[in-house]
């Protein structure tokens, strides 16, 4: 046999593929997308992902918040601009960074994720000086991970989970970077402290802690709003580049480091 | 139309039969091969966030076949991702090959799969020792020892042949550090 190695798996390679594959190709594009697109936004929000459930229930059983507050040395967001624009839901969004759906399957305790949950902003009791302090009606915007336009992406209602008490509201923004994503918890953070300094002898106390969650990727920050027996509970967490944030409502359980580890785990 | 997906279409339509090809080498069976193909490009395109370079993708579909030829994994989920690729041949698959090609066929089929992966990436993709070490994740001493051991099984089947019709060394495509699980 006088061919070099090369030719010959030429020749195979050919011979074993003649006849297959010249036709389809148009309409394999389109059903290779049709399989892929609901696989990205699995990953990239980390729903509907079977499996996710179980895995969570092991590892957060051990969730352990770390409660090490460094002092950040970074901007404050800025306020949101006043408009009356509606706040972007999935339906307007069809970008591959943001694009979301297909939360329905997403459950928590056996609670799906509901879309139509309308998202409850913190309200401070009568007598707080919270909505006259910048901070504090600044920090509000971390609830929807709104703000800081500069870093990328826009804070997008996911929904909520009805749990015991309330509601568990999730928002989710895809920054440009992992920086971007990591400066914006900061800012929570550097925020949350100047809003909790600012409320001195308030009937608010407001405590920040940087958190991470045993066996779950990633970190972020959690901001307790205490008043009065009742606790509003802001998580939020980056894994690379994307956030998540949970709100607890007042008196709601506090499900978020489920959630968290979920969306985590089954991207 | 999403970048990701203009990748995907321009891929499908013009490179799918290259990737069929290599990973026909590597199987020996075509059926083998566009399973394998099929998973490699949805896996590929599934957990990589931005794919906006035709030649990129293509080479983080290359490195998911080799992987899963090795793996010989066949996952459950690979199986319902199909499900949705189904489309009838229009030309039913002809199992014989002729000649020479199923010589060499037949050869090659009596080779590891670690060896073949060497042989095809060493003499098909025409990398180099050192790349497919790299993609194959093992030391280069090894997959010269693959290489050794799979020529001289060759030739035992084929009769004497030249390794090299000339020494070349060029790269097909970039595919270093795999599949990026995040945005690039």
């Amino acid at each position: 046999m006088a061919e070099d190695l090369r030719s010959m798996l030429d020749s195979m390679a050919e011979r074993g593929y003649t006849e297959l594959d010249e036709v389809h190709g148009g309409e394999l594009s389109h059903l290779y997308r049709r399989a892929i697109k609901p696989r990205r936004l699995a990953k990239q929000w980390g729903i509907g992902l079977a499996g996710a459930a179980a895995a969570a229930a092991l590892v957060f059983g051990g969730a352990a918040v770390l409660g090490t507050w460094e002092a950040r040395q970074s901007e404050p967001m800025a306020p949101r601009p006043a408009d009356t624009t509606p706040p972007p839901t999935i339906d307007d969004l069809d970008d591959a960074r943001t694009g979301l759906v297909g939360a329905s399957d997403w459950e928590i305790a056996s609670t799906a994720l509901d879309a139509g949950l309308a998202p409850a902003p913190f309200v401070p009791p009568g007598g707080s000086a919270w909505g006259a302090l910048e901070a504090c009606r600044t920090l509000g915007l971390a609830e929807s991970l709104d703000g800081s336009p500069e870093l990328g992406g826009t804070g997008v209602w996911l929904g909520g989970f009805a749990v015991a008490g309330g509601t568990n509201a999730v928002h989710g923004r895809a920054f440009d970077t992992e920086d971007d994503a990591d400066a914006y918890v900061s800012r929570v953070e550097a925020l949350a402290e100047d809003c909790s300094a600012a409320l001195a002898g308030d009937p608010v106390g407001v405590a920040v802690s940087a958190t991470g969650l045993t066996g779950v990727r990633g970190e972020g920050a959690r901001v307790r709003a205490e008043s009065e027996g009742a606790t509003w509970t802001l998580w939020v967490h980056v894994d690379g580049a994307d956030a998540l944030a949970v709100a607890v409502e007042p008196g709601a359980e506090d499900r978020a480091t489920e959630i968290i580890g979920q969306w985590v785990w089954s991207r | 139309m999403r970048s990701w997906e203009g990748v995907l279409e321009t891929l499908v339509t013009e490179r799918r039969g290259a990737l069929v090809r290599f990973a026909y080498l590597l199987t020996g069976d075509r059926h083998a091969a566009e399973d394998l193909v099929h998973d490699a490009i949805i896996r590929t395109f599934s957990r990589a966030r931005r794919l906006d370079n035709v030649a990129a993708a293509e080479g983080y579909v290359r490195r998911a076949i080799t992987t899963q030829f090795l793996n010989g994994r066949r996952a459950a989920a690979t199986a319902r991702a199909k499900r949705h690729l189904l489309v009838e041949r229009e030309t039913a698959p002809a199992d014989d090959l002729a000649g020479e090609s199923a010589a060499v066929a037949r050869a090659m089929a009596t080779l590891t799969p670690r060896q073949r992966a060497c042989v095809v990436l060493r003499f098909f993709e025409d990398l180099s020792t050192d790349q497919t070490a790299e993609r194959l994740d093992i030391s280069p001493g090894g997959v010269k020892r693959h290489v050794h051991d799979a020529v001289a099984r060759l030739r035992e089947e084929l009769g004497e042949f030249d390794v090299f019709a000339k020494e070349t060394h060029v790269p097909v495509v970039a595919a270093k550090g795999g599949v990026p699980w995040r945005r690039t």
